[in-house]
């Protein structure tokens, strides 16, 4: 029992992490980025190639951070500014446009489509009640947290998280008070962008590098923002821990045919009970 | 001296509606200027343009005697420009502190400093102070406005505007605000450039009158000026057609 | 003008001749000696765009973006698999079973699906997508698992079986059909009504149009080719397996919409064959293919709005140019003859209306009328109510107290689409006006005013051809009305201002209404335009129609209005004649807002 929770919390974790970055970007572009679960799987797969090559770890996060930071540019750059400055929503097309060409770059790229991830930690087993985890289990649920906890913190204390979620409130009343937007939507798609290749190393020893994981990824992120709250990073820590509970309880007793489905039961009546997800802002007074 | 605000022949509008045609004024230092006119005179408009969110089509603003043309919103703040925009758009799920240290967004103000310019703001309207942890969203209209003006005041701007800073306020604290707009002027010597939809109010704190209608500027003059109210009758009421 | 003479009914009497003759030579291409592996591409390429033209409704012409057609895929070719193996091998009955679950799983999938809309319809449709394996292995006893079913029979047709050639006929005629049903119904008055739709719902709903029930519609029945081409497509190699059912088929599918024209019916067809032709196709392109379509969605969605239909559409405007049968686009409008006709007014009767935001009153107890034959304006200081008040009566608010009633119907709380059904037609503060020809924007107006159901005007019935012979009829004489007779065929949008109001006006009154409800149709107009309003809205009042003026412009308040209601602070300040309010003092000073006044109010006023 104990070690379903655990395992499903680290799975859910996944989902966590790639909620974040999808926070960040709605914050200050109101664009859901489509290919944020496409940056954690090419993440993987750069982290593979470069433990091949004998590269230290250290060096590795760097070169992840950065690939990720300038990959996420180029795509607001390319493929979300210019569609949102006309209004119709077609970063909806174009960021699966994005998603779809990290996918089909990873294909051209590497001669297995599923690739196994060596873990950062010593490849072992914890015994806990009910069965055993991994150490990179335990890390991925860590990271998650802390990284949840610390998104959360940002947008509550820091001058550039409260910023932030000014922009998204009135665009217009930031960019009178000093606010440069342009430069902002830039910044935090850039964060996206390397946090989603950053946590690849953590998360490619739970899931494999798999091409067709970046649209479950990307989804799933997705469903779980939804159900916590687009844009509450709290929201998305809960909620992609529940998530990621859920899927393994429902696989423990109902077989894993069965996993999908009831994360999708679960996320259609959430969003027609409470279509602001669980953690989703209150509405202020109108006056 | 150059004077803070100068309007040069400028036009402005939304798509294909040229809303501000040719206007151009001169605004003197330490003044309080009313932008009057009916609604859509283009007096809302107006303001947008010289704070950089809507562009200037033809013509030119000089602001404290360089050009605005081509300056991003967020820079025209740092150069001292103040805008409180109408109907209160500080940020509703922000604290009301947090509101007021947003205004110092990108001046990089130490701790000691952030405290002072705070500070300041409470002494403005000590109401806020007693809120400054409650979400903007859930004070009252009035404390809104309060917030609003403080929010554009925190950078100390040389010019501050204000888009209707009375409309739906209750008279006790249409009184207030209109005593600390005046101390704004009088005692911290900023230039105010004023919209408000009530005539007499905004001529009994006003130095002097712009008056537009159908985006032109149609008459400009000292605020005392005995036959201004005849004038304003005219433009509101005046049979064109 | 007798319908089978004019002009546009031997159009579509040629169309449908040239549309028989390409069916048949298709059909029968196997017979007049296409290659076997040529009439199998000719297959596939019909059975994506079978797939694709559902999104093009659902997204094109109904704007929500849905990744469902894969499932709606799958659900047809497991239909085949159940029924064909397990039941009856009858391939028209196979096509009425995909067809109807097709229409049902639309429905079901629509009703949450559309509630969400936007960015959460378009992943729950993609969730959807991933689900199909599980499903199918779930129901392995009847779908064959993972590994997919085969033994499929060849098809059979009311007991005949259909050897190869047969199967390229019936499925180019099935194909086919879709398509005339297809073209019917998005040339119709309903793809306009979708095309309103999906550029202001609440211009819609203004004019009577049910905003979820008409995208439900639309969503329902973009299911339905996908669910027939599935059942097609099982019968192609007899063997169904739930890979064929994946994400890559959703980005394939929304690249050929997107590259094909997503708002086009012919599109479909380019989009489907480049795509099955091109990257499906070869082998060295197929290792970037992936690339190739991701390349494609951010360009496309980046610069090419309408697919190679809209620059193919955009050439032959230019060649039109080009050889002297430019579209003549007068700048202006032509002097009005002063006629409306005879129009039966509603009264409008407001009583006590209160409407509280938050902690501020927005309207307290107002009350007034407008009688058939009169026009009321309605005026008062910025933020006086008048805006708050019109969206009540027109259902976009909701009054906390007080009724509404359009001749003797209560309409208070009703949603503004039954409002308008009511009878309430408006124009609003800024022109709202979809891009589309003068014409179809006053058509627009008479969805609701004479109702064609979605099948009569698929297949053409004799309603749907009654309906829009005096639905021209009815536009074209509103048109002249207000003016703008000769600028029917002119793109709307690109009409200066004060022609767009006047055209606003022709929506509005193409509607029948009894209520017309101008708000500040004055503003932006030079003064000959305001003269033409105003002998416009005069033509409206002496044919009998009630009129409620929201207006700035005191001037044009004087020269139109029988009475004007002054609103200040959310209250009615006077109801009066109105050279009478403009001597009124106590107008006066609300207008100006004497502060000495405005203080000796804080009694009741204060926090």
């Amino acid at each position: 029992m104990i070690a379903t929770l655990l395992s499903g919390l680290a799975l859910g974790g996944v989902y966590t992490l790639v909620a974040i970055g999808y926070n960040v970007v709605w914050l200050t572009t109101r664009a859901v980025n489509f290919a944020q679960g496409g940056f954690v799987v090419a993440g993987m797969f750069v982290t593979v190639t470069l433990y091949h090559r004998g590269v230290p770890v250290a060096l590795i996060f760097l070169i992840l951070a950065a690939a990720g930071a300038v990959l996420a540019a180029v795509e607001y750059s390319v493929g979300v500014r210019p569609v949102q400055r006309r209004g119709d929503h077609a970063e909806l097309v174009t960021t699966v446009g994005a998603l779809t060409v990290i996918q089909g770059v990873i294909l051209l790229l590497v001669s297995q489509d599923v690739q196994r991830v060596k873990s950062l930690f010593p490849e072992t087993f914890l015994d806990v009640p009910g069965g055993r985890i991994t150490p990179a289990e335990l890390a991925l649920i860590i990271l998650a947290v802390v990284a949840g906890l610390g998104a959360h913190a940002w947008t509550r204390h820091t001058r550039s998280g409260l910023a932030a979620r000014g922009v998204s409130e009135d665009r217009e009343t930031a960019m009178v008070l000093g606010v440069n937007t342009t430069r902002f939507s830039y910044l935090t798609f850039a964060a996206s962008g390397a946090l989603g290749f950053a946590v690849a190393p953590f998360v490619g020893p739970k899931v494999f590098a798999v091409v067709a994981m970046a649209t479950v990824l990307s989804i799933k992120g997705f469903v779980v923002l939804a159900v916590g709250g687009l844009g509450n990073n709290l929201g998305a820590l809960i909620g992609g821990l529940g998530v990621g509970f859920l899927e393994l309880i429902v696989a423990w007793q109902f077989g894993t045919a069965w996993q999908n489905t009831a994360v999708f039961a679960v996320f259609i009546v959430v969003m027609l009970v409470r279509p602001r997800g669980i953690f989703g802002e209150v509405k202020e007074r109108t006056v | 001296m150059t004077e803070p605000l100068e309007l040069d022949g400028v036009h402005s509008g939304y798509g294909d509606l040229l809303v501000v045609r040719d206007v151009s004024f001169t605004i003197r230092q330490s003044s309080i200027t009313a932008l009057l006119g009916r609604n859509g005179a283009g007096k809302t408009t107006l303001l947008r343009t010289i704070a950089g969110l809507n562009e200037i089509r033809r013509g030119d603003i000089r602001f404290r005697g360089r050009s605005l043309r081509g300056q991003p919103p967020y820079r025209r703040k740092f150069r001292g420009l103040g805008f409180a925009q109408e109907n209160k758009r500080i940020f509703k799920r922000l604290t009301v502190e947090q509101n007021l240290v947003f205004g110092l967004y990108g001046l990089r103000l130490n701790r000691l400093a952030t405290a002072a310019r705070l500070t300041e703001a409470y002494n403005r309207f000590p109401v806020l102070a007693d809120k400054k942890s409650q979400l903007a969203g859930f004070l009252s209209g009035g404390q809104q406005q309060m917030l609003a003006i403080s929010q554009a005041l925190m950078s100390r701007p040389a010019l501050l505007m204000l888009d209707e800073p009375f409309s739906g306020l209750a008279p006790s604290i249409v009184h207030e605000v209109m005593r600390t707009v005046r101390q704004i002027r009088d005692e911290e010597k900023r230039t105010i450039l004023l919209v408000e939809q009530a005539v007499d109010l905004a001529l009994s704190m006003a130095d002097s009158v712009l008056l537009l209608d159908v985006g032109k500027l149609v008459h400009t003059g000292p605020a005392s000026d005995p036959g201004l109210r005849k004038i304003v009758e005219q433009v509101y009421f005046g049979a064109r057609l | 003008m007798a319908i089978a003479d004019s002009p546009g009914a031997r159009r579509a009497g040629g169309l449908a001749a040239v549309w028989i003759v390409i069916t048949a030579l298709l059909a029968f291409s196997p017979e007049l000696g296409l290659a076997p592996s040529t009439s199998r591409q000719l297959v596939l390429v019909a059975l994506l765009s079978l797939v694709v033209s559902g999104l093009n409704l659902s997204f094109g012409y109904a704007g929500e973006l849905s990744f469902a057609q894969p499932a709606m895929y799958a659900v047809g070719a497991y239909t085949t698999v159940i029924v064909a193996m397990r039941w009856v091998n009858d391939i028209a009955l196979v096509l009425v079973v995909a067809a109807a679950a097709g229409l049902l799983l639309g429905l079901v999938t629509g009703i949450p699906g559309l509630r969400l809309g936007g960015w959460m319809l378009a992943i729950a449709s993609l969730y959807l997508v991933l689900l199909v394996p599980d499903i199918v292995s779930v129901a392995k006893a009847w779908t064959g698992g993972h590994q997919g079913i085969g033994g499929i029979p060849l098809p059979q047709l009311f007991g005949v079986e259909l050897d190869n050639n047969g199967y390229v006929a019936l499925v180019v005629v099935v194909t086919s059909a879709w398509f005339a049903c297809f073209r019917n119904l998005v040339k119709s008055r309903a793809g306009k009504t979708l095309s309103v739709l999906r550029q202001s719902p609440v211009l819609a709903s203004s004019l009577g149009i049910s905003v979820f029930s008409t995208k439900l519609k639309a969503y329902a029945i973009s299911g339905l080719p996908a669910t027939m081409a599935g059942a097609l497509f099982a019968y192609l190699d007899g063997f169904v397996a739930p890979d064929t059912f994946g994400v890559e088929l959703a980005i394939v599918v929304l690249a050929a919409s997107i590259l094909g024209g997503a708002r086009s019916v012919y599109g479909v067809f380019v989009g489907a064959a480049l795509l099955q032709l091109g990257p499906m196709q070869s082998n060295t392109f197929g290792d970037y293919a992936f690339v190739a379509y991701g390349v494609f969605l951010i360009i496309a969605g980046v610069a090419l709005q309408r697919g190679i239909s809209g620059l193919a559409a955009d050439l032959a405007g230019k060649v039109r140019a080009r050889f002297g049968q430019a579209v003549v686009r007068p700048a202006t409008h032509t002097a009005a003859p002063a006629d409306a006709g005879r129009i039966t007014g509603k009264q409008l009767t407001v009583s006590g209306i209160s409407k509280r935001f938050g902690g501020v009153t927005a309207l307290d107890d107002v009350s007034f009328s407008v009688q058939p034959g009169e026009v009321v304006a309605l005026i008062g200081p910025n933020g006086s109510g008048k805006t708050t008040l019109l969206n009540i009566v027109s259902g976009y608010y909701r009054a906390d107290r007080g009724t509404v009633h359009v001749g003797t119907t209560e309409t208070t709380g009703l949603p503004p689409h039954k409002i308008a059904r009511a009878g309430v037609a408006r124009t609003f503060q800024t022109p709202s006006i979809p891009a589309m020809s003068v014409r179809d924007v006053v058509e627009s107006a008479r969805t609701e005013v004479t109702r064609v159901s979605i099948v009569e005007a698929m297949l053409r019935l004799p309603r749907h051809r009654r309906v829009a012979a005096t639905d021209s009829g009815k536009v074209a004489s509103v048109l002249s009305t207000v003016g703008l007779g000769d600028l029917a065929n002119a793109d709307a949008q690109t009409l200066p201002l004060g022609t767009r109001r006047m055209l606003e006006l022709a929506r509005s009154l193409a509607a029948e209404p009894g209520v017309l409800l101008l708000d500040e149709v004055a503003s932006g107009l030079d003064d000959d335009e305001l003269d033409e309003l105003s002998r416009v809205i005069r033509a409206v009042r002496d044919g009998g129609g009630s009129v409620l003026l929201v207006e700035h412009n005191f001037a044009l308040v004087r020269a139109l209005a029988d009475r004007v209601v002054v609103l200040s602070q959310g209250r009615v300040v006077v109801v009066e004649a109105p050279d009478v309010v403009a001597q009124h003092p106590e107008v006066l000073e609300h207008y100006l807002g004497e502060p000495a006044t405005a203080a000796s109010r804080a009694g009741t006023g204060g926090k």
